[in-house]
């Protein structure tokens, strides 16, 4: 299978799935594996919890802080509603903000990355000020500041995260294009009279793309993160949205009583997130291509 | 002249994770004290690491089986207190490009302080820096290039500051890993001359690693060529290239173009790949010579004619 | 005569020097590297013109600045008579059909994200097909551009064209590779080739391949080159004439078989002396010049190459810099340095121009002027015959050149050379 997505006529995209599946049985191979099992996990929870969940997420359906057992597998809140339920439909948010949050970082980041790193010069130096500028802010401030300006909803907390990840996109985007700029089948590209943005569209993207998927899982794990501090914080989502870091704001008072309502929320997220870092690390082990090339070159030193 | 350096039945392969890449295979080489031994051959076929593995320079995933005495003792049975003492002391090396060697924050004063303080922790940088501009001296570079730091220096400037570098303890071998490929022409042919007058005041022998038949042919007394990881033929100088005997130097010999090249030409196919097991003889698809017992049994390398050649072929 | 096909008028660029900020509020923020500064020849069609030199002598950038990559600071590139010096978008863009690069390193001038067919497919959905007068048909045919794509293959010997269509770059080998390189410049029907250290990085078995290769296709193709190497061997095999590049000049031009029978200025023959020869019953020891090339951002005044020439004149650009290469050059022996501690450390030297002082301060200074006096009496030689005065300015001892002479290229026996010694 390895073979027929390195071989094939194939899009970028192809090649990259070549290239990891060549190496998908390492150490990193595995850690991808396992990262995107959970993450798939996840999401068919989320896609199937009207069918899944076994109460309403919303309703009091019991007494509350009952512990865990029974008719409720994680037992019920301080409002007497299943934990299990608003896990399962709880999932939803953070993927959504994941979807919409590195859509747009990336939608963002990519181009002007791309186009920075090309240009060099005063307009480089210029987009790169503005970046390094919100990327000093700390991630989690920013986004409070955001989120406290535009209000809530799902989309106005992606947008904050999203805000806060499009220096990281641009940075390394930028940084490896100022570095196959260099590169003679750049140049060549260039001699043979092709137009500026076939050079960057066929010849300098494809050799960057590798670094899109390492920095979109980080991007996703800290989206999460902060999705569920902003929650906590009470800059979340609206109530009636059941939420993992909303429920973590709900019960952690009441930790000692039913330790349940806040745990297997916070759970969650740890399980999430830790997927997602899974993902991310072993990426970056197999499409990073400078690792790879020092690999390759111990070994084929003679 | 007693054997300085021996080699036998030295092999280094790599593990990678497209499987084993067998560099180096069953190589015996010995170089005589005060000699110029030239290492010739194309890339890929394993001359730097048959340099480094004499050194213990390689990277983790190598496997060296065989041995290296060096004045009698077992250089892959040493510790690596004792290796670090060998190297630099009696053993030195230079590489094709001194940059990545120098320290770019540090001034060329304190190479030379802290190299020697690497093996005699005592010496004070007062004694230090008077040795350094000793050596310096040697390889004609004047003094204040001390305060300079490494990207002040000249490519050639370089280059000799790290042969001064290997210098400062006398060492008894010098392996030279195409130490002047990074150069021009003329620069090439200062350097190698400088080694050369040098050898002799530090009497000090050389294994020049090196793809470039002519600096092996104005340089060095005896030649061992490589292919494919193993000697395809090895001897005296001026007999091996007036007459090579092995398909392999032949060709490589023809194919040299210098000034008094009226024809091309060029050994057939390509270099063979290193990974994976090969029975036979490794130049076996180039050769114009080959027969049916080439494809599947190696030649071990045998001593041929009245110059005692060692040469690896089934012809002889 | 007929006209030549590309012609190189007086051609200069620099480069600025990125220097720091700090550096350039010091003043020193517009150094330039005099990369090419003043090369003149010019290449007929169907001849193979070789530039040889070393590294940084300018024979790459002259490269560079023909196909547009680099721009001229001054001078004129006539290509067919038409001035393409600083070509519009649109010149620019059909002068890269008609002049094209080889590279050094074919592996690394392929993307390795492209399959080489998409290669080649790209440049023609680019440029076009090549049409039957030569003029070029856009298209829009994916199957008519992969049938060119297999033509091109079919041409530079890579068969069955299908077969390597969706090849990507490393999973071909070195030859392959160049073989797709010079595919994918055929492709665009060039008429100039410039090929740069083509033959380089390859191992000498597979070297003479491609030069057989690259024969073979100006045979086809009607081709002329322009051969930029740094081995002199090779262009003496490839060349009809040739160009000896130092520091940004031509020093020596003319037909590949006159210069190399009988080379007339000291470089080319240092060059050629320097050759190492595979032979070793013809070891000779070499005279080879001394030091080495120096910072182009600050050449040397007159001829370039005097500070290094072995059959230096008076009157070859003598300067106050050389003074001070001198000292060190004598001081490296122990001996000469202690006598003549007095003139020294050599930090303490100063060149401006044509002069070299040093600043005695509170000490003395005339015994450091008897001193410099007899060192420069003593190297005697052509630099000694340079020297204006030797003086004392208040407490500043001063060594003063006489300007060099002019130096301009001059017909000498069949061939172009610059050198005050014809």
């Amino acid at each position: 299978m390895a073979g027929w997505f390195a071989r094939g006529r194939t899009s970028l995209v192809g090649r990259l799935i070549g290239t990891f599946l060549g190496q998908s049985r390492t150490i990193a191979g595995i850690l991808v594996w396992i990262g995107l099992g959970v993450v798939l996990t996840i999401l068919v929870l989320a896609l199937l919890a009207p069918f899944i969940a076994p109460f309403d997420p919303n309703t009091k359906v019991a007494s509350p802080e009952l512990p865990p057992g029974g008719a409720f597998l994680m037992g019920t809140d301080r409002g007497g509603q299943d934990v299990l339920s608003r896990i399962i439909w709880g999932s939803r948010v953070p993927l959504a903000i994941i979807a919409v949050s590195t859509t747009i970082s990336l939608a963002l980041g990519l181009p002007l990355g791309l186009v920075s790193g090309f240009a060099g010069g005063r307009m480089d130096r210029g987009i790169l000020l503005v970046m390094d500028s919100i990327y000093a802010f700390p991630g989690l401030l920013l986004a409070i500041a955001i989120a406290a300006v535009i209000g809530r909803g799902i989309l106005n907390i992606s947008f904050a995260i999203a805000v806060v990840y499009i220096p990281t996109y641009f940075r390394v985007i930028r940084n490896h294009v100022t570095s196959v700029k260099q590169e003679p089948y750049v140049e060549a590209a260039v001699a043979l009279g092709m137009p500026r943005r076939r050079v960057i569209g066929r010849y300098i993207l494809p050799n960057v793309a590798q670094s899109i998927p390492v920095i979109f899982s980080v991007n996703a794990a800290d989206a999460v993160l902060t999705e569920a501090g902003l929650a906590v914080l009470g800059l979340g989502l609206p109530p009636g949205i059941p939420d993992w870091g909303f429920d973590i704001s709900l019960n952690w008072q009441r930790f000692d009583v039913s330790w349940w309502a806040t745990f297997f929320p916070g759970l969650f997220i740890l399980i999430l997130t830790t997927a997602l870092t899974f993902v991310g690390e072993g990426l970056n082990d197999i499409l990073n291509p400078l690792l790879r090339k020092r690999e390759y070159k111990a070994g084929a030193q003679a | 002249m007693s054997a300085l350096l021996e080699l036998e039945h030295l092999s280094v392969t790599f593990e990678t994770p497209q499987g084993p890449v067998h560099a180096v295979q069953d190589v015996s080489l010995t170089i005589e004290g005060g000699s110029i031994v030239g290492l010739v051959g194309e890339s890929g076929c394993g001359k730097s690491t048959l340099g480094r593995a004499i050194l213990r320079l390689l990277p983790e995933n190598a496997t060296v089986a065989g041995s290296v005495r060096f004045a009698g003792r077992d250089v892959l049975a040493l510790s690596p207190k004792e290796i670090r003492d060998l190297r630099g002391r009696n053993l030195a090396m230079i590489f094709q490009d001194p940059m990545t060697r120098l320290n770019p924050l540090m001034r060329i004063r304190d190479h030379f302080i802290e190299t020697i303080r690497a093996h005699n922790p005592a010496v004070k940088s007062g004694q230090a820096l008077e040795r350094a501009k000793k050596v310096l001296a040697d390889v004609r570079v004047p003094s204040d290039r001390l305060g300079m730091y490494p990207h002040e220096l000249s490519g050639g400037m370089r280059q000799r500051v790290m042969i001064a570098l290997c210098l400062l303890f006398k060492p008894a071998l010098l392996i030279a890993d195409e130490p002047t490929t990074a150069l021009d022409v003329i620069l090439e042919a200062q350097i190698l001359q400088l080694l050369q007058s040098i050898m002799h005041e530090y009497s000090m022998s050389v294994l020049l690693i090196t793809h470039n038949l002519g600096l092996v042919a104005e340089f060095s007394d005896r030649v061992a060529v490589m292919y494919a990881g193993r000697i395809a033929e090895e001897g005296a100088t001026p007999p091996l290239f007036r007459e090579p005997r092995h398909p392999y130097t032949q060709g490589l010999l023809r194919s040299v173009i210098d000034l008094e090249t009226t024809s091309l030409y060029s050994v057939p196919g390509e270099p063979p790949s290193l990974l994976g097991e090969t029975a036979g003889c490794p130049f076996y698809p180039r050769c114009d010579k080959r027969m049916a017992v080439c494809e599947t049994v190696y030649p071990e390398p045998r001593l041929v004619g009245e110059d005692h050649r060692k040469v690896a072929c089934h012809l002889y | 005569m007929t006209e030549p096909l590309l012609e190189v008028r007086d051609l200069k660029v620099y480069f600025p020097v990125f220097s720091g900020f700090v550096q350039r509020l010091l003043g020193g923020g517009d150094a330039r590297v005099h990369a090419v500064d003043g090369v003149t020849f010019s290449i007929a069609e169907g001849e193979v013109f070789g530039l040889v030199g070393e590294s940084g002598c300018g024979k790459s950038t002259i490269a560079k600045t023909l196909v547009g990559l680099v721009r001229a600071t001054s001078g004129r590139l006539l290509f067919r008579g038409e001035d393409v010096t600083r070509p519009d978008p649109k010149t620019l863009f059909r002068l890269r059909e008609r002049i094209q690069l080889i590279y050094q390193d074919a592996h690394a001038a392929l993307s390795p994200a492209m399959t080489v067919g998409e290669a080649i497919a790209d440049v023609l959905r680019t440029h076009g097909l090549p049409g039957p007068s030569g003029n070029r048909v856009q298209t829009k045919s994916e199957d008519a551009i992969r049938e060119a794509v297999y033509r091109t293959f079919d041409d530079v010997g890579l068969r069955p064209p299908a077969f390597y269509y969706n090849k990507y770059p490393d999973e071909l080998s070195g030859g392959q590779k160049q073989r797709v390189v010079a595919a994918r410049v055929l492709a665009l029907r060039p008429q100039l080739i410039v090929a740069d250290e083509p033959v380089a990085m390859l191992d000498m078995s597979v070297r003479a391949r491609m030069l057989e290769f690259l024969m073979e296709l100006k045979a086809k193709y009607h081709l002329t080159y322009l051969f930029i190497t740094h081995d002199l061997a090779t262009a003496k095999f490839m060349c009809d004439r040739i160009g000896i590049m130092y520091l940004g000049r031509i020093v020596e031009m003319g037909r590949a078989s006159t210069i190399y029978a009988d080379p007339k200025h000291p470089y080319t023959k240092a060059l050629l002396e320097a050759i190492p020869i595979p032979d070793p019953e013809r070891k000779t020891k070499k005279i080879l010049p001394r030091g080495e090339v120096p910072n182009a951002v600050w050449p040397p005044a007159g001829c370039r190459f005097h500070p290094r020439c072995p059959a230096v004149l008076a009157s070859c650009g003598w300067e106050g810099r050389d003074v001070i290469a001198l000292l060190e050059e004598r001081w490296l022996s122990p001996e000469l340095a202690e006598r003549e501690a007095l003139a020294g450390p050599v930090k303490e030297w100063e060149a401006d121009g044509l002069i070299a002082r040093r600043q005695m301060g509170k000490t003395d200074p005339g015994p450091v002027y008897d001193l410099i006096r007899r060192i420069l009496l003593e190297s005697g030689g052509p630099m000694a015959g340079a020297v204006r005065k030797v003086s004392i300015e208040g407490t500043v001892v001063v060594v003063e050149f006489r300007p060099p002479d002019l130096l301009v290229p001059k017909e000498a026996e069949g061939r172009v050379v610059e050198c005050l010694l014809y």
